[in-house]
């Protein structure tokens, strides 16, 4: 069956890739930002240490999970997304009526056959192991079918893993993004770099838990990823910072024995926040932590918690939310 | 004292009749043999005889008692099967394998009697494998096993005891000592059947003897004019002569192909 | 012989003294630094023996959550020891666990079940109905096939336990997030990090009601070893005493794996360890399995949650890790083990 659909697939891919080709100009979606770059050059990037050539601009493209989603929607790119998966929540209120024109194609990882159907030319991923037999695909059969294969770069786990993740890596990549879809990313990066550093860290020195999910055993963010990076920019100190990971297993007994002055909750719809203290409230173990005691928890929405373009708000609004607590 | 009374026993299994209408008796404390061809049916027949095996219909008695109406530990008081090619995975040493012939004398609540230890090593001195003790039972070769399940049995303190080709894998210094043992133990007043091969042990050592052929008696009674060379003849195809042991007054059957 | 029973009992009150001595220390060892006077001192101040030298905080880290996991690690390694023994003996193979009968598949579907529909606090019923009901339909399975045989139990346990693992994977294929995989994962290679004092009462309350009576059976298994007929002759009733067995080794292991999900080699390699050291007798075997199989789980356990400190990992991976090199040992040695 899979054979079949390579048959018809591959001629019609190069069909469409010929056309779209044969189509492109210079001149640039009337929604967007000004090309810089002309269209014409190639853009080959080291993508989690698989190389991917760029011909043209991408057109269609396939997004999974909401970091990259939105990282497209923030580039003003909304129109050239022709279908989404296994998205983590609604978009910010910005990007509402961009995100409405989009479709969803499945709500957990697609199928190679399902993503191909919309003949797209880029599958953007927020997760490498998106890209697999059981996933979306393997990077070289796509590429073989003229799809790029695009890993959000912080998600890299074969190879290319920033260690630690700076905001430094996430505008290099948001820059990447623009670089790949012959659009000037830089104002998207100045106006995020100029609100880091208007951030004053309410933080203080104080600790903090970044708790994901996990009842028995707690599943938190750890030392070298976007949490720890967070953490970092309010000035809290991650009670995981030594593990070497981006999220690891923690035991109870190592957060107790911490007891964080804060307690950041990632907030999911499969696992809300709330969810979460009630778990904390219950656990006669942690029942008795000073922050679940004077309810010090910051909330984060989970598409917010990834390494990405809302990194910046997440830890723009965890700052505010220390503000408002230290206030109380 | 009445021993093993048989009645009309059939037995039969997956729509083949193994045992048909069996009528036997084996006398009380007496070493009866069970004899016939290969497939006779010897096997099943001694099973429902010792009461493992419900017959399809027929009775079983010993001395007078339905051993099927009894409870199981009584049952197992009172008669013991020594059966073929016994083999365990399980680790167990000699002892421990002799030592399971006392369960049916054991509860849960009350250890076994006091004279337990001093049974299990009689009945390893009787088949001669007090040495082999502390031996793992599957290093040990056929016949040994087989010895040990005779002590087992043994161990029971059964009053009849019923066995299946117990000298199959002896040599034969074994084999006339097993059979010594039973004719002892028949003596002292167990009820002995035993199924044997060998006509000419069966000859020189059983008081009685029952041959069964297909799964019918053809003929039973004491050895010596039950086991006739027109018989055997009849039975084994083979020609019989028969003597009689000078050393013992027992009689010897020396055999020759059909003339 | 009388110094073989002798050596079983110095053996026993051995082991007996290992394990208090393990749970004492073990309940001491943590990433959470607190001194061996301070956690005994806060254990009696629960016990009503004085008051207690630490924080409110730093005596929930000893009461609710090691003491515990430890008495559960105790409480779960003898119960899944015993079973085991029992299973080994009951289908008179040498490979089989616990776990032989569709148990462990049983109840981590019931697990998983109820872990995605967000349910956790049903957890421990759930998988311990799960695996009563995988018990039911193995039994029903091979009963179906004729007469009971061990060979047909095991078989028919094979085909529920694929069955229900293979329904178990396309439920957590179907609805699982990132997060809630880790979760179950977790769960199926066997962990005790969840276990609070309900998971002591529970899994103390499996050894009073199943293990202790299988304990005393110990000369009955021992008849099985020649097969049915054999144990029939010697006045053994072979069909109430199997299915009594395997339905209390069901109880057991349903409540342990409902605990700490399906941790694994303990119930089969915790059997043939002692059998190397005392032999077959069950008399001697069941009890002494149940004290090694204790004082195992207590101290992998402290592995699992100490090696990787601040990190945890799940026990059945530390048990697999010693479990298998040690089977592997075990094999090469087979003739030791028949």
């Amino acid at each position: 069956m899979h054979n079949r659909i390579r048959l018809i697939a591959v001629p019609a891919l190069a069909v469409t890739a010929l056309f779209l080709a044969g189509c492109a100009t210079g001149a640039a979606p009337a929604s967007a930002p000004t090309a810089t770059v002309d269209p014409a050059t190639p853009v080959t990037v080291d993508n989690c240490g698989f190389e991917v050539t760029f011909d043209t601009a991408p057109e269609r493209v396939v997004t999974i999970k909401s970091s990259t989603t939105e990282a497209m929607l923030a580039l003003g790119l909304g129109d050239r997304i022709v279908g989404t998966a296994f998205q983590d929540g609604p978009v910010p209120e910005q990007w509402e009526a961009d995100a409405a024109k989009l479709t969803s194609i499945a709500d957990k990882v697609p199928s190679e056959e399902v993503a191909l159907e919309l003949e797209p030319d880029m599958i953007f991923a927020g997760w490498e192991s998106n890209f697999s037999a059981e996933g979306v695909g393997e990077r070289e059969e796509l590429a073989t079918l003229g799809v790029a294969s695009y890993v959000s770069p912080a998600a890299c786990q074969s190879s290319g893993q920033p260690n630690p993740l700076t905001f430094d890596d996430i505008f290099s990549e948001v820059e990447e993004l623009g670089a790949i879809f012959r659009v000037d990313a830089s104002p998207l990066v100045t106006e995020q770099q100029d609100a880091l550093d208007e951030l004053k860290p309410a933080g203080d020195d104080r600790s903090a838990l970044w708790y994901s999910s996990g009842s028995d055993t707690p599943y938190v963010g750890a030392g070298i990823g976007a949490p720890q990076l967070v953490l970092d920019t309010v000035g809290l100190t991650n009670v995981a910072g030594d593990v070497d990971a981006t999220w690891a297993p923690l035991s109870w007994e190592a957060v107790v024995d911490a007891d964080p002055d804060f307690i950041v909750l990632v907030d999911a719809t499969w696992n809300t926040a709330a969810n979460k203290i009630e778990m904390l409230q219950t656990n006669p173990a942690t029942a008795n932590l000073s922050a679940v005691q004077n309810s010090r928890y910051l909330v984060v929405p989970f598409a917010a918690s990834e390494a990405g373009v809302r990194s910046v708000e997440a830890a723009e609004s965890i700052n505010s939310q220390i503000e408002e607590l230290d206030a109380k | 004292m009445t021993g093993l009374d048989a009645s009309r026993v059939t037995i039969s299994v997956g729509g083949s009749v193994l045992v048909d209408e069996v009528d036997c008796s084996v006398p009380h404390g007496s070493l009866t043999a069970l004899v016939g061809p290969n497939g006779a049916g010897k096997s099943t027949l001694l099973r429902s005889l010792a009461a493992i095996v419900r017959p399809d219909s027929g009775s079983v008695l010993f001395e007078d008692e339905n051993l099927l109406g009894l409870s199981r530990r009584e049952r197992a008081r009172t008669a013991a099967i020594v059966e073929q090619d016994a083999s365990t995975e399980v680790a167990l040493t000699v002892r421990a394998v002799v030592e399971l012939g006392r369960l049916p004398h054991q509860s849960l609540w009350r250890d076994d009697d006091a004279d337990a230890g001093a049974i299990v090593t009689a009945a390893l001195d009787a088949v001669g494998m007090a040495d082999f003790e502390t031996r793992n039972f599957s290093t040990l070769s056929g016949g040994e096993r087989q010895r040990i399940m005779l002590a087992r049995a043994l161990a029971q303190q059964p009053r009849l005891l019923v066995l299946d080709e117990p000298t199959n894998h002896l040599d034969i210094g074994a084999q006339l000592d097993v059979l010594g043992l039973l004719q002892r133990l028949a003596g002292q007043g167990v009820t002995v059947l035993a199924a044997l091969h060998d006509l000419g042990l069966a000859a020189t050592y059983a008081d009685h003897v029952i041959v069964l052929r297909a799964g019918r008696v053809v003929a039973a009674g004491p050895t010596a004019s039950t086991l006739t060379p027109a018989l055997i003849r009849d039975v084994y195809s083979v020609d019989a002569n028969i003597l009689t042991n000078p050393a013992t007054g027992r009689p010897i059957i020396a055999f020759s192909a059909l003339g | 012989m009388r110094s073989s029973l002798t050596r079983a009992v110095v053996l026993g009150v051995g082991l007996g003294v290992a394990l208090v001595a393990s749970i004492v220390v073990a309940v001491t060892i943590g990433p959470a630094d607190i001194q061996f006077g301070e956690v005994w001192a806060t254990i009696g101040s629960h016990l009503g023996l004085g008051d207690s030298p630490l924080s409110v905080l730093r005596d929930g880290i000893v009461w609710e959550l090691r003491l515990p996991r430890v008495l559960t690690a105790a409480a779960v390694g003898a119960g899944l020891a015993i079973s085991g023994a029992v299973m080994q003996a009951i289908t008179r193979n040498p490979l089989a666990d616990p776990y032989l009968l569709g148990l462990s598949s049983g109840a981590s579907l019931g697990a998983v079940a109820v872990l995605l529909l967000g349910a956790a606090v049903l957890l421990p019923f759930a998988a311990f109905m799960g695996s009563l009901l995988a018990l039911a339909l193995t039994l029903i399975l091979a009963s179906s096939l004729g007469v009971i045989t061990p060979t047909r139990t095991v078989l028919a346990g094979l085909a529920v336990s694929s069955l229900a693992s293979a329904i178990t994977s396309l439920v957590i294929f179907w609805t699982v997030t990132g997060d809630s995989y880790r979760e179950i994962l977790g769960w199926l290679l066997g962990s005790l990090a969840g276990a609070r004092w309900q998971a002591v009462a529970i899994t103390f309350a499996a050894i009073l009601i199943a293990g202790i009576p299988i304990m005393l059976t110990g000369r009955l298994l021992d008849a099985f070893a020649f097969g049915d007929v054999s144990a029939a002759s010697l006045g053994v009733n072979v069909s109430a005493t199997r299915w009594g067995l395997l339905v209390a080794s069901a109880l057991l292991t349903g409540a342990m794996v409902s605990v700490s999900g399906a941790i694994g080699f303990v119930g089969l390699i915790l059997p043939h360890a002692v059998r190397l050291v005392v032999g077959a007798g069950h008399r001697v075997l069941l009890p002494l399995a149940a004290l090694s199989g204790a004082i195992f789980l207590v101290w992998a356990d402290t592995a699992a949650r100490t090696v990787f400190d601040p990190r945890e990992l799940p026990v059945g991976i530390v048990t697999a890790l010693i479990g298998a090199p040690v089977f592997a040992f075990l094999l090469a040695r087979k003739r030791q083990l028949t």
